[in-house]
């Protein structure tokens, strides 16, 4: 009996070690005070920049696509779905990357505003769509806000990793068959219009995020007798 | 009786505890951790009995009963900790109070349900390192939720959890070895455990000493609602 304890100790440390190596304090604090100053307001902007541009590049892209192909320039379509596909390849790991920063940060906060569930009408794309619709029906099915931006952020990096995959398959599918009509366009354009409404939802998300945390450091200061 | 070396380390623990509380007092740190400040007395009351007067208090009986209050109040230092931490954190709280529970519960049945051996000997060898264990894995738990929802902590109560969980390891360790082969193992318990206890003691008196780092007004807010 007397091992039992032994282990079980051993792997009390262990744990401990383990976490005592990860709890950095300056970093931590560093995050806090980062999102909870104006600096967080800055970097809504420069995200929000940044989508706009990745946005209004792809949009473009596709937009020429589309005219080249009622013009019946098929080289000169593929190509520009190309490029409209690498602008989507290239974003989407920053947007899986902001979404897995923000799925830390909610640990942060203890509440938030009521969360919106995502406009599932709005995703063309089957697979968008399918987790977008689970994540509204869990939306009405757990108790707390935080719980519900936690499922809106799962819906948005499942979306981020079905979009650019489709949208590739598509455009090579395009590209080989070198047609100016079919499924396969209709997918590109669907996923281009999937990328940008999950963009915007993440930019949103980001919004309600900062916001809960201001306000969580509004709670901080009011509890502080000298601030 | 005391052997010189045990006499010369246990006093060597005695100005390490001493270092330790005239630290908390001249950085007015005594309220960081009532049960930390409380226990560095009791310890240093326990041990300056022991060493004043040996004839008296060095013997069995004597170190159960004082090991029972120092195993209470290192399961108060790690409840306060955990309060003190997430006390700004009322969603990190919740889940703080939970881990505490389960590890009371699960503490608690081992302790009643599994068999031990009867009277004094069983309580020192077979009892005490399964508090001690429990003792562990709350420590440790604290710091794992810190990690998880990203809450600073102070310093000072980092020290106190990077002293205790390594030395109840060895010294629980120590104990089920004891239990293991039947006392054979307490010569080496007895050279290994007080140089562990002072180490452990050198790290506390330069923690309670440290100046306190430049915070900037989150990580002050953060530590005024969690003093």
């Amino acid at each position: 009996m007397s091992v039992l304890w032994i282990v079980a100790a051993a792997l009390g440390l262990v744990l401990f070690l383990r976490v005592f190596h990860l709890h950095n304090n300056q970093a931590i604090r560093r995050d806090w005070e980062m999102l909870l100053t104006p600096a967080g307001l800055q970097a809504y902007r420069q995200l929000k920049a940044s989508i706009s541009l990745d946005l209004e590049t792809a949009g473009y892209s596709y937009g020429e696509a589309l005219r080249f192909r009622d013009a019946g320039s098929v080289d000169d379509a593929i190509r520009l779905l190309r490029s409209g596909c690498a602008v989507i390849a290239q974003a989407a790991p920053d947007r899986l990357r902001l979404l897995a920063g923000m799925s830390v940060y909610s640990r942060m906060v203890a509440a938030m505003l009521p969360v919106r569930p995502l406009p599932v009408r709005g995703f063309r794309l089957p697979g968008t769509w399918g987790v977008a619709g689970l994540a509204t029906v869990l939306h009405h099915v757990v108790v707390t806000s935080v719980e519900q931006f936690r499922i809106r952020l799962w819906a948005l990096r499942e979306g981020f990793r079905i979009v650019p995959r489709v949208v590739a398959r598509s455009t090579d599918r395009v590209a080989a068959h070198r047609t100016l009509a079919g499924t396969d366009w209709e997918r590109v354009m669907a996923g281009q219009a999937d990328f940008q409404l999950l963009s915007d939802e993440s930019l949103e998300s980001f919004r309600i995020l900062v916001t809960a945390l201001c306000a969580e450091k509004r709670e901080l200061v009011l509890s502080s007798p000298v601030v | 009786m005391l052997t010189p070396a045990q006499g010369a380390l246990a006093l060597a623990s005695e100005a390490g505890l001493l270092a330790a509380c005239a630290g908390l007092f001249r950085r007015r740190r005594l309220d960081s951790c009532w049960t930390f400040t409380a226990y560095l007395c009791v310890v240093f009351a326990g041990e300056a009995l022991v060493l004043c007067w040996p004839a008296r208090f060095y013997n069995l009986q004597f170190w159960v009963l004082k090991e029972a209050a120092y195993d209470t109040l290192k399961l108060g230092i790690a409840l306060e900790l955990s309060a003190r931490t997430f006390q700004a954190f009322p969603g990190a709280a919740a889940f703080a109070r939970a881990a505490a529970v389960a590890v009371a519960v699960v503490t608690a049945t081992v302790l009643v349900v599994l068999p031990a051996s009867p009277g004094i000997v069983g309580q020192a060898a077979q009892l005490h390192p399964r508090v001690l264990s429990g003792t562990i894995w709350l420590m440790a738990s604290v710091l794992a939720l810190a990690v998880w929802f990203r809450v600073p902590m102070e310093p000072l109560h980092k020290a106190i959890l990077l002293g205790f969980v390594p030395y109840l390891f060895i010294f629980s360790t120590g104990l089920s070895l004891l239990d293991l082969t039947d006392w054979g193992f307490r010569p080496w318990f007895n050279r290994l455990n007080p140089v562990a206890y002072f180490a452990v003691t050198v790290l506390w008196a330069h923690a309670a000493w440290r100046r306190r780092e430049a915070e900037g007004p989150v990580g002050q807010a953060l530590a005024v609602a969690g003093a």
